[in-house]
């Protein structure tokens, strides 16, 4: 017991906690100066969202690893003893609001997904894409009423992964996947194992974008054991030309494309309406007034440049629209972050301890 | 205290979710076949079409009766079919639509009316328009107009301004094989 009380005060050591605060804020100067050069994304995934960053062969504390330390460092002030003691509340208080922090920011991270509803006038919506994240889906379309769909998700979309699944005749071994690429047509016809857009194009690969979500990903993959379809194919974001295969009398497309969250709810465009700086084909404000529907049961919303949509954990914003023909399209910028409140309470927590032990020292002070 | 924290700190550990293939079916949107009929709007009427062998279906979408995507150089260019009833907004009011979809100033109907070709398909005459412009090549279009009783059916080509001049026999041809 006595070791595990000396490991204890070793770890909760304030002296950690200082260093661990310190690293962060180079940490966010290196972020904030490098995300001008390799964009948002790349800069949060390098220096926060990752466990180490490689500088060469030495792997430098990345914010993911930081933090984790950080919360061991202030969960160990709760193994101490009289810690609800009038004289130690303030200070319980303040650590349990920073603990809560660290706390939404683990589920933030983890939990979180951002991405876009888009809905044409008139139309339903009950899902939205992710901006960064990729899936690649095989739709079963034998059905003359529904499609079925076998999704592989984004962490299994990488070189040499085979993805199979029982429901499927066949197998897929990605060759290469690309974050950024183009097609570019092939001068010769490809060989005879070179199947569908293959056989006509290959997929070039490009330097990842600044703004992560602009990268049109792809992949180059070997379908297995469908007999006549086995061959090499390709599949890039945004293909207009869907790969499509016969077996065993079943038809199935296969489609790489960005993840995608269904909604427990339907969101359908009513009305889009945008209002131009006059003179100009810029917009000064647009907003959609959508019918919200739960159970059958609709309710309508305005969703403007400022004002946006929650409901059930989803906060949907204006954020841009497509005009194609006489009707318009709206695009709503979709959060799901189930660690949107910690922040808030966590900083009343702080707060609470920090007056109650400033308080108590004053009245102390003024005792003396 | 400690059990508690242990108690966290384990449920936390066995939190790894590792269930990455998903499985679901949602009823199908509606598919647009090569041969299929569709109702013009407003009337009990159907009209069909003819769709060069190059072209492949693209991406489905409500508005639209039906959507095509041809290959040509290292590019894709986009069609779509959308029907309206009555006029559909005008042939000014879309020619200015698409015209400011390509950063060019609105024209008056008679300027518009110039740079129209009439053509003919089973359904009756119709508008034909290119529309480019000069300062941005990246993309331009060709526009069909089909005025059928009391309803428009707009026919619209996006591809870059050298891929409209590849493909406007085949958008011609595409155009003209519109039938009862």
């Amino acid at each position: 017991m006595k070791n595990i009380n000396k490991y204890i005060t070793i770890i909760g050591s304030p002296k950690i906690f200082s260093y661990t605060v310190m690293w962060l804020i180079v940490l966010v100067f290196i972020g904030t100066v490098v995300q001008k050069d390799i964009g948002l994304y790349a800069a949060q995934m390098d220096y926060f969202s990752s466990w180490f960053k490689w500088i060469g062969f030495i792997p430098l504390p990345s914010g993911k690893i930081t933090m984790l330390v950080m919360f061991i460092n202030l969960s160990c002030y709760f193994f101490r003893p009289n810690i609800f003691n009038k004289n130690k509340l303030g200070i319980t208080i303040t650590h349990s609001g920073v603990i809560l922090m660290l706390l939404g920011g683990g589920l933030t991270s983890y939990f979180s997904s951002e991405g876009s509803v888009v809905i044409d006038e008139g139309n339903k919506s009950n899902f939205y894409e992710n901006y960064y994240n990729k899936e690649f889906a095989v739709v079963d379309t034998s059905s003359p009423d529904y499609d079925r769909f076998v999704i592989f998700d984004n962490p299994l979309i990488k070189v040499n992964s085979i993805l199979s699944d029982k429901s499927l005749p066949f197998d897929i071994e990605i060759l290469d996947y690309y974050v950024n690429c183009k097609p570019v047509s092939r001068i010769y016809e490809g060989g005879d194992e070179f199947k569908g857009m293959a056989k006509n194009f290959f997929l070039q690969e490009l330097p990842s974008e600044k703004e992560y979500e602009k990268n049109i990903s792809g992949i180059i993959y070997r379908l297995k054991n469908s007999d006549s379809f086995d061959g090499i194919y390709i599949n890039y974001i945004g293909q207009p030309i869907t790969q499509s295969l016969t077996v065993d009398e079943k038809d199935y497309m296969l489609l790489l494309r960005r993840q995608r969250t269904y909604l427990p709810f339907q969101l359908e465009l009513i009305d889009f309406e945008k209002i131009m700086h006059p003179g100009t084909n810029i917009a000064k404000s647009f907003s959609s007034l959508v019918n919200l529907i739960e159970e059958n049961v609709p309710r309508k919303v305005l969703i403007s440049m400022n004002e946006p949509l929650r409901h059930r954990g989803y906060t949907f914003y204006q954020a841009s629209f497509i005009e194609d023909g006489p009707k318009q399209t709206t695009v709503l910028a979709t959060v799901k972050n189930h660690g949107r409140l910690f922040p808030y309470i966590s900083t009343i927590i702080m707060s609470i301890g920090i007056l109650y032990h400033m308080l108590l020292m004053f009245l102390r002070k003024k005792k003396v | 205290m400690k059990k508690l924290y242990i108690f966290v700190f384990i449920l936390a550990l066995s939190c790894n979710d590792d269930k990455h293939i998903k499985y679901y079916k949602i009823p199908k949107l509606k598919v647009v076949n090569k041969n299929q009929d569709f109702k013009i709007e407003d009337s009990q009427l159907s009209f069909t079409w003819n769709v060069p062998s190059n072209w492949v279906i693209g991406k489905e979408s409500s508005m639209r009766l039906a959507s095509y995507t041809i290959a040509y150089d290292n590019l894709f260019a986009d069609v779509s079919v959308t029907n309206f009833s009555g006029d559909g907004g005008g042939v000014e009011q879309n020619v200015n639509r698409w015209r400011r979809q390509l950063n060019l100033e609105p024209q008056s109907i008679e300027l518009i009316e110039k740079d129209i070709q009439n053509k003919k398909s089973d359904l009756g005459n119709y508008k034909f328009l290119k529309i480019i412009n000069p300062t941005n090549e990246e993309s331009a279009f060709l526009c069909s107009i089909i005025t059928v009783k009391n309803s428009t059916i707009f026919v619209k080509l996006n591809a870059t301004a050298s891929g409209v001049d590849k493909l406007e026999n085949q958008f011609l041809e595409f155009c003209s094989s519109f039938k009862f």
